[in-house]
Formats: C-alpha cells, structure tokens, sequence
C-alpha cells in the first residue's frame, strides 16, 4: 500500500500535514505527538519583524469550531530561524515554513532569509494576510495581487512555494488559477472563513478585535466545496484542510480533489488527531482494496 | 508508546459530583497515575464530552489525594461547558489534558504564609496551602477569602485544615468583614510572601498592595483557552519585558503561567 505522494519534488511520507498556526513549530505538541510521523510538518507563520498579535479575547468557540483572532503573533524570522530550526533538524518530516506579511515585499524579504537557510523543504504564503497597500484586503481576495506576490517571492527562493488562500472569495477557481499562473507548486484550501460572535449580556462582540476566522468542523463543507471547485480549475495539486477530525473527513477531501490534508484545530481535541487520520486512512485503503493513496484524489468528480 | 512521547490525554472516572452553594460543584475522580505529577497551582483542561462544544474548559486543581488517586476541582457553572460537566454522576468517565501551567512556588526560608481567594478562585488556595504545610511543618499560614455573600462562601473549613486561620470577607456583609479581602489583612501585616487567585481586579489591588510593601506576590491569572499547551497562542497576557521596544510582551497564560510573580504582569 502506497501512502507517500510526492509534490513538487518533495517527498511526504503520507498525505497528513498540520495546518498552519494550530501546532507553532511542533515543539509544545512533542510530549504528545511525535511530529515525524506525518508527511509533513506546517509551521505557524512567520513574519519579517515580530508581531505582537491581537488584544485578548483571541477566541470565542461557538456550535464545532472557534472564532480566533490570534493576530499572527510570532517572533519574527531571526528569532524563528534561531530558536526553531535545530528542532526541525531532528525532526524526520518535510518542513513546511508559512509566511505572513502586510505587504508584497516582506513575503519576499522573508522568503530570502528562509532560502538561506538550511533544513526547510518548502514555503507556504499565508495569502489571507490584509494588507494596508491593498485597501485592507487579503492579497488572495484578487487575482493581480496572488500572482504578482507569488511571482516575486518564486524569483528568490528555489524551495517550492504553496499559495494558502482565503474562503472569503466570490470565485475560488480563478484565484487557484492566478496563484498556478503565479508560481505555486500546490494549493492550501482553505484558511479560516471570516466571522464573529457576540456577548450578549455585554453588547459586544466576544474578541477584542471584533472578527475573526471560524476554524473546526463547522466550515468543513465550505472547505470540502473549495477544494471542488479549485480541482477543476487548477493542474498543481491540493492541500485540503478546514475542519479535519478523523480520517473520513481527510478521505472526503482527498475525494473533493486534495492530494494531501491538513489537520487544525483537532489538535485542541486530540493532539494524536492528525496521527490518527493517517491510521485511518490506512485503514480505509486496505478495506477497499486501494494500492495508491493518490487513486482518491479527485474521485467525487 | 514512542520513549519521546511523554504525555497524553486521560481518563478520570468521577467519584463524587455534587452541588456546594449556589452554582458550584465538587467534583473528585480518579486517575492514579495523573495525580503524582500535579503540582499546586497547576491546572487541568476538562474536555465537556459534548461534541458541539470541542474545547476544553481550564479547571484549577482543588486538591490531590496521591494515596487514594484522585483529583478535586471545584468550579462553577458559567456557561454551557460547564454545564456539561455538572450532569456527570459517579462512575461517569471524564476526559483530560493534564496537569498543565506553571505550579506555586513554596520557598522553605518562608514561615510568614497569606494566601488570598476571591470567590471562584479559592479552590487552588487548598492544594497551596496543604503543600506548604507539608513542606513547612512550622509554617504560619493566613488564609484571606472574599466573596459576594454568605451564600458563596467555599473551602473555608477545608482551609482550616492546613491553615493557622481563615479571614471571610463578603461584599454585603452577610458573613465576616464586610468588604473587599483586602481590609481583612492585618494592619501591620509580617507577610514573607503573598499567593492569591481570583478576579483580575482583586489581583491587580493586591499586586499594588504587595508592591508597595515590598512583599513578593505570586498570582493565578485567567485567559481563554484552545490548546492549553501553549500552541495556538489563544491564551496571552501581557509582561513586562526590557528586551522589548513598547516595554511589554505577551506570554501564555497556559505555559507560562497561569502563576506569575505579580511584578511581572502588565496590569490594565
Ligand atoms: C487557568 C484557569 C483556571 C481556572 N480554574 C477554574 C476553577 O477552578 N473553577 C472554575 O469554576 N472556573 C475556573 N476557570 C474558569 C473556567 O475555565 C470558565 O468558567 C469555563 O471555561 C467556562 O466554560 P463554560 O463553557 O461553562 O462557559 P462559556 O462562557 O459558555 O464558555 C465558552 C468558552 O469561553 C471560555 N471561557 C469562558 N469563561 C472563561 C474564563 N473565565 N476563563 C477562561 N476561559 C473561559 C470557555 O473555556 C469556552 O471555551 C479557570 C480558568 C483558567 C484560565
Ligand atoms: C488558533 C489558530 C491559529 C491559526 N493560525 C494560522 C496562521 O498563523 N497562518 C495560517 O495560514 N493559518 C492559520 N490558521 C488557519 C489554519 O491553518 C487552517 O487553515 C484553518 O483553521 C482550517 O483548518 P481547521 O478547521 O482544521 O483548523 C489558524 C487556525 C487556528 C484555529
Ligand atoms: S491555550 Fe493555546 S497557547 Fe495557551
């Protein structure tokens, strides 16, 4: 039986990674999981400079998922270079690193730093980030922008670079194809889709920043249709994610066009969850006879 | 299981379940293994069993009873995950990620103890206080509870049981002094160090108050939750930093607290 795929070049063990922010590097995770046992390890996005992240509340569950704005907080990318490479190097998985930035060149500048620096096997571009220079939007709310930042960070770096896009979108296959135009080697489908709760008793809405993403099994059909219509649009293949918790979801996705799945915010409930999917899976293709795991990709269609 | 992989989420079967005052429950279960790692101070994060309702709820350990195996929370229902765990009955299993989060110090050189509850933040008092009785048989230990009313009052005899004395104040007099925890104290107060949980408003008065006395002051602080192992940076507060630019940055109240030195919180 057949688990490992193959993108760009870049060999996964099995199709299971993490979505990105729901681990950080891995290392919180490790007394729980061992992360080397996934395909591949997503790492929470770094930025050129640190950045300090909404105010508190960050998060408001609601009816199979969470509200969160965490803000991006991370340290920056001299201090993630420093303090989490040598804990990727023992680890035996791809490294996927996620970039975020407010605007076109710090993508870039942090793209460059990562090029040089050892141990990473690919790129992902959190294009759900907003930016200032675009009117408050996300760069992946419009084709230009997806393909112009893909296109310049693809010209400073060697290292194969997903485009993670936003739900919040009116036509999900035309950005897919302006990111396939611009350089990405695969797709991440989907990023959290916009949303808010509200406290009743105070008025007022439950996060600080007033919106945030909903994550969790609640936006699974929205993502599940994402990776549908993208899969019709696109040759460059499909990390599928949006509220994975077993292995059926993940074989859903699979079915919907992914060839490869992301597990998030199952990590909460069981951080065995995406070990768990990649047994499942297993599971699924030795009942139905499956040699190849790639055989499901797109199946639904 | 893989030697790196040290730990893992657990199953406690509930042996008592039942309502103290008001909207607050008592609830023992057991988990032999789980209870030898917990510290004073530390918390752990209760999964509802709701599958509506994913995340879990960050409970204070109350207490530990290491010979019998099981661990006490006492917590209140504020809301629907809460809720939850007040229909568990005895024999009931209850699924948890923990012991988690930073525990009390307890310096020996102490003997001056004054331990400070605000309401439904008593209950990790208990834990403290039998530690420090065990770790410091001479200790003098002043146990400070505030609550809203008579009606609310929780752990006071359990305290006595480790403490010198226990001071009730409630908000509307109806038991002890009548006011704030904090005009309980002794007027000239010989306190070698101060440990306190309750709401943020009450810690922040008794941060000042210990600041301006010099007394080191240790405090349990209260954010909302996703990963409770310091992941998904859902839980931050914000520290003081030297290194940083604005003078403050955010830790996890999950891995990096939720004790603190109170000189070291950002207060609002
Ligand atoms: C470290 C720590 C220790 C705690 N110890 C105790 C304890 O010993 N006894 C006790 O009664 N309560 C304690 N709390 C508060 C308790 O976690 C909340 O009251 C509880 O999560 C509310 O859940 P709910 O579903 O009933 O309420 P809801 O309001 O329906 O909860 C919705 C969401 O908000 C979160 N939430 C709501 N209120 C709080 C809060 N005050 N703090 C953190 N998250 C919150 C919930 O976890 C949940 O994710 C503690 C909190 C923390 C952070
Ligand atoms: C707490 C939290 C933090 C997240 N942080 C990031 C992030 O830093 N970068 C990013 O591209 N996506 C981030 N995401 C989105 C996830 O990677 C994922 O796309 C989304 O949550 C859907 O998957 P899920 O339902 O399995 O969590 C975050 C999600 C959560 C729940
Ligand atoms: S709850 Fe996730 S970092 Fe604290």
């Amino acid at each position: 039986m057949k688990l490992n795929i193959n993108i760009a070049g870049i060999e996964w063990k099995n199709p299971v990674t993490t979505a990105s922010g729901t681990v950080n590097s891995g290392k919180e995770y490790s007394p729980y999981v061992d992360f080397s046992k996934l395909g591949a390890l997503t790492t929470k996005s770094v930025s050129a400079k640190p950045w300090k992240g909404s105010q508190t509340p960050r998060i408001a569950e609601t009816y199979g998922g969470m509200v969160h704005s965490i803000g991006l907080q991370n340290p920056g990318i001299d201090e993630f270079i420093q303090r989490d490479i040598p804990y990727f190097k023992k680890l035996d998985t791809a490294i996927i690193v996620n970039i975020c930035a407010r605007e076109e060149n710090d993508f870039v500048e942090v793209a460059r730093r990562l090029e040089e620096a050892s141990g990473i096997h690919m790129l992902e571009l959190n294009l759900a980030c907003k930016s200032d220079d675009l009117g408050g939007f996300r760069f992946a709310q419009n084709t230009k922008w997806t393909e112009s930042v893909l296109a310049k960070v693809k010209k400073v770096t060697n290292l194969p670079v997903i485009a993670k896009l936003t739900p919040n979108v009116t036509d999900i296959a035309e950005i897919a194809k302006a990111a396939e135009a611009g350089g990405a080697c695969a797709l991440s489908l989907i990023n959290s889709v916009s949303a808010m709760r509200i406290n009743i008793e105070t008025r007022k809405p439950i996060l600080a920043s007033a919106m945030g993403g909903l994550s969790g099994p609640a936006i699974k059909p929205i993502a599940l249709r994402c990776v549908y219509q993208a899969y019709k649009a696109v040759n460059i293949p499909i990390i599928g994610m949006g509220g994975i918790m077993t292995g059926e979801d993940a074989i859903e996705f699979l079915m919907a066009g992914a060839t490869a799945v992301g597990v998030g915010m199952a990590h909460f409930i069981n951080p065995r969850a995406a070990l768990e999917v990649i047994e499942d899976i297993e599971a699924y293709m030795e009942k139905h006879g499956i040699d190849d795991v790639v055989e499901l990709t797109g199946a639904a269609h | 299981m893989d030697e790196r992989i040290t730990k893992e989420i657990f199953y406690g079967e509930v042996l008592e379940n039942k309502l103290l005052v008001g909207e607050v429950y008592d609830m023992t279960f057991k988990a032999p293994k789980e209870v030898q790692k917990a510290r004073a101070g530390q918390f752990l994060a209760i999964y509802t069993g709701n599958p509506s309702m994913l995340l879990p709820r960050p409970i204070s350990i109350c207490e530990v009873d290491i010979v019998q195996g099981t661990f006490r929370v006492i917590y209140r229902v504020a809301g629907h995950g809460t809720a939850e765990l007040a229909k568990l009955k005895p024999g009931d299993s209850l699924r948890v990620l923990g012991p988690v989060g930073t525990a009390f110090k307890v310096d020996s050189k102490h003997t001056n103890f004054a331990l400070v509850g605000g309401g439904i933040g008593t209950p990790p008092m208990l834990q403290l206080a039998k530690k420090i009785r065990n770790q410091i048989p001479h200790a003098y230990i002043s146990v400070y509870l505030g609550f809203r009313s008579k009606f609310q009052v929780i752990l006071e005899n359990d305290l006595m049981r480790y403490a010198n004395e226990v001071v009730v104040a409630t908000d509307d007099g109806t038991m002890g002094i009548k006011g704030n925890v904090i005009d309980t104290f002794p007027p000239d107060p010989n306190f070698d160090v101060i440990y306190s949980c309750g709401p943020s408003i009450m810690l922040k008065f008794l941060s000042q108050y210990a600041q301006e006395r010099d007394i080191p002051c240790y405090v349990s602080v209260e954010e909302y939750m996703a990963c409770s192992v310091g992941a998904c940076l859902a839980c931050v507060v914000k520290v003081k930093s030297k290194t940083d630019d604005d003078g403050w940055d955010y830790k996890r109240v999950c891995m990096t607290g939720p004790v603190f030195n109170s000189k070291e919180l950002e207060w609002k």
